[in-house]
């Protein structure tokens, strides 16, 4: 713990940390974008965890394929197809953000990794989708694969 | 603040990793083993925790002095037989609370010790157990004195995890308005378009750069906090439960 955090916090009143605490309860009122709110990977695969268990699939090896440059885009099919379910599938929020955005990874892993279209839509009506994935999540990892995704789509595009 | 290069200042070792921080738990289990890395663990455990127990010993013996003294045989004592390391695990309950009972306990050994000093004290110890039981009057007061605390530490590490994810990003501006926005030294948080200005960019622009670090601190607060609660049976704890000890943090916690 940086003693900075902790000359920072000294500073604020009783209602300043309430404030704080309250930013990290799923009870208040505002809007969220679920597909932003996962985050990072270890959050992926925690929320596909229990969804996958029930289709006797592994999350963690989903969450692997859609980021490893060597996966072939048969399997990404495959995983596009299982994330397709899993949404459809999912009943609270933020499960069906987390098959949500493993389709796009699936989607996006195959452009970024193999030039390969593998959505019915064209690429460049995802960029601003990706470009607010690549910008906000938090897990470098998976912005990664936005961000090559991004790139391809726009030397497609030349 | 301003945003720093390095992850932390005294450095922290290559377990205590980012995407998988040590929670209290994985923290002691590494402060058990007699190698350099468990002697970096318990130099960690006592910096994380050395507010709540130094500020929880303060209020029980009514004297700094002794308190310090009592709070360094603590940390000092962490490994040997009978110490904190040697009972606490997951299934004994929460850790804050396991923390709290190895203090009060403490402070029983000290009065035990000194029996004539702790009858001046506290003349009117009432149980027939006498120093057996701690019935201070303080108590409440100690167990306020704690939590206020330890919701601090709680909220430094995450904060020092989130200031580390916004530093790999580029998002130093990001946070940067997110402690403008919410842990400003004034009573009055400063507008979004205030904020905005500061850096040149408009209020809304401001106030998304500040909603992007408030979803990090959200996924790490309520990841590490995951991490603490124990669930019978090794289960996963759900959203709610998660919900529940936020609020449990929050609720005592005076204006």
């Amino acid at each position: 713990m940086a003693d900075t955090e902790i000359s920072i916090l000294d500073r604020c009143s009783g209602r300043q940390l309430k404030e704080l605490l309250a930013l990290a309860s799923t009870d208040t009122k505002m809007t969220r974008n679920w597909l932003l709110e996962i985050g990072d990977l270890e959050q992926l695969e925690y929320l596909l965890t229990e969804m996958c268990d029930g289709i006797g699939e592994s999350a963690g090896s989903l969450v692997q394929a859609v980021c490893s440059p060597q996966t072939p885009v048969e399997t990404l099919l495959a995983v596009k197809s299982t994330a397709k379910r899993l949404a459809v599938a999912a009943k609270a929020p933020a499960p069906k953000a987390a098959a949500t955005l493993l389709y796009h990874l699936s989607v996006a892993s195959a452009l970024g990794h193999h030039g390969r279209n593998i959505s019915s839509k064209d690429p460049s009506e995802r960029l601003p989708l990706y470009r607010d994935l690549a910008a906000e999540l938090s897990d470098g990892e998976l912005t990664a694969i936005f961000e090559k995704a991004i790139a391809a789509s726009i030397s497609a595009s030349h | 603040m301003q945003l720093e290069a390095e992850e932390s200042k005294g450095g922290s070792p290559a377990w205590v990793d980012q995407r998988f921080p040590a929670t209290s738990w994985t923290l002691l289990a590494k402060a058990r083993e007699q190698c350099a890395e468990g002697v970096r663990a318990r130099e960690l455990f006592a910096q994380r925790y050395h507010r709540p127990v130094r500020q929880f010993l303060g209020v029980l013996m009514q004297d700094s002095e002794k308190a310090q003294d009592l709070s360094q045989e603590f940390f000092a004592k962490l490994c040997e037989p009978g110490g904190l390391l040697e009972h606490a695990t997951p299934k004994r309950g929460r850790f804050h609370n396991l923390l709290k009972r190895a203090l009060r306990n403490l402070v029983i050994d000290y009065h035990r010790r000194n029996r004539k000093e702790a009858l001046e004290m506290h003349p009117d110890q009432p149980n027939e157990a006498g120093w057996e039981v701690l019935e201070l009057a303080e108590l409440p007061a100690a167990e306020a004195v704690f939590h206020h605390e330890w919701v601090k530490a709680t909220l430094a590490e995450a904060l020092a995890r989130v200031r580390s994810r916004c530093l790999k990003r580029q998002q130093e501006v990001h946070f940067n308005l997110f402690e403008a926005r919410y842990l400003s030294e004034v009573n009055l948080s400063p507008s979004w378009e205030e904020l905005g200005a500061r850096y040149g960019m408009d209020q809304r622009t401001a106030r998304e750069r500040a909603d992007t670090v408030v979803r990090h601190f959200r996924l790490v607060l309520r990841r590490m906090l995951r991490d603490e609660i124990t669930v019978p049976g090794g289960a996963r704890a759900t959203d709610a439960a998660i919900d529940e000890e936020i609020n449990a943090l929050l609720s005592p916690l005076k204006d």
